[in-house]
């Protein structure tokens, strides 16, 4: 090394600009500044997006949901269809066990006979 | 000069931070920039860096436990930030190593006009040596640290430090007697 030190020494073939470590302290300051609110504006950012996934999960949940109910037997359930209604009324399983002599004995009352209101 | 204890709490105090953030550039700047500036070479480089090793000092200082020197503390910062931003310069499965050629080439950009070709030729030997072995001559030759902060600093052992240290010498004077004119 003594021989490299005795050849070179210390030197460098560049120098730092004039000034460059007097003005760092603000540079540095400004750098530390910039970085820190690029950190906040990325952990709004991170916020956003998060809540904005937890929504869309909700909401496919959601929709999973209503799916899932429309689909079950409900009796005065007010999410139940129409379908679903007239399926289960009694009425229609009245007519429906009803044979063809008993269907002509109900429908026994003419037209002329109901009275008119 | 400040002592090392009163500067360690007045950079954690947010009033005195400031002042303290000067006191500590006015005292080691100069060395911890020339030390970036040897491993990245250009002088943007070294800006950015000393930009981001102040980032991590200041964000850090409540991490520091004491158990080595402030200025080896820094050091180490400044030299990680400074291999960090290198590695950023190669492809996925490169080695910082492989920049040899790429910072040679700078040397010689970035050299003043007038500045003497021996000293470029110096330079440009040292740029060409793998990391770990430029590592130790820079700490050793130019900031003239015991081989025990070095291993702080680096992270590796005395042993190995030595050994990259007297690779690196025995390569520098090659390199020089090969290509000097």
């Amino acid at each position: 090394m003594n021989e490299l030190k005795k050849n070179f020494g210390n030197r460098l073939p560049y120098s730092e600009p004039a000034g460059y470590v007097e003005n760092l302290l603000e540079r540095c300051r400004h750098k530390a500044v910039s970085e820190a609110s690029g950190r906040n504006n990325h952990a709004v950012r991170r916020l956003w997006l998060t809540l904005a996934g937890a929504a869309a999960v909700v909401g496919a949940v959601a929709v999973a949901l209503r799916l899932t109910v429309i689909d079950a037997p409900c009796e005065g359930a007010v999410l139940c269809s129409v379908e679903s209604v007239e399926q289960s009324a009694p009425l229609s399983e009245v007519l429906a066990s009803m044979t063809d002599d008993q269907l002509a004995d109900v429908s026994y009352y003419s037209t002329d006979d109901i009275p008119e209101y | 000069m400040i002592d090392e204890t009163t500067l360690i709490s007045q950079l954690r105090d947010r009033e005195s931070r400031n002042e303290a953030f000067g006191a500590l550039l006015a005292t080691y700047g100069d060395r911890l920039y020339w030390h970036i500036r040897r491993i990245v070479v250009s002088h943007d480089d070294a800006e950015d860096v000393m930009q981001e090793t102040a980032v991590k000092l200041l964000t850090g200082i409540d991490g520091y436990r004491g158990d080595s020197k402030l200025v080896t503390w820094l050091y180490r910062i400044a030299t990680n930030e400074a291999l960090l931003h290198l590695r950023r310069e190669c492809h996925l499965l490169q080695s910082i190593d492989s920049l040899g050629e790429v910072l040679a080439e700078r040397v010689e950009a970035e050299a003043d006009v007038d500045a003497d070709r021996a000293t470029v030729l110096f330079q440009q030997a040292i740029a060409l040596l793998p990391t770990q072995q430029r590592l130790a001559f820079n700490l050793r030759y130019y900031d003239d640290m015991p081989y025990e902060q070095m291993a702080q600093v680096t992270g590796k052992s005395v042993g190995s430090l030595k050994t990259n240290y007297h690779l690196a010498v025995e390569r520098i004077k090659r390199y020089i007697k090969e290509n000097s004119i």
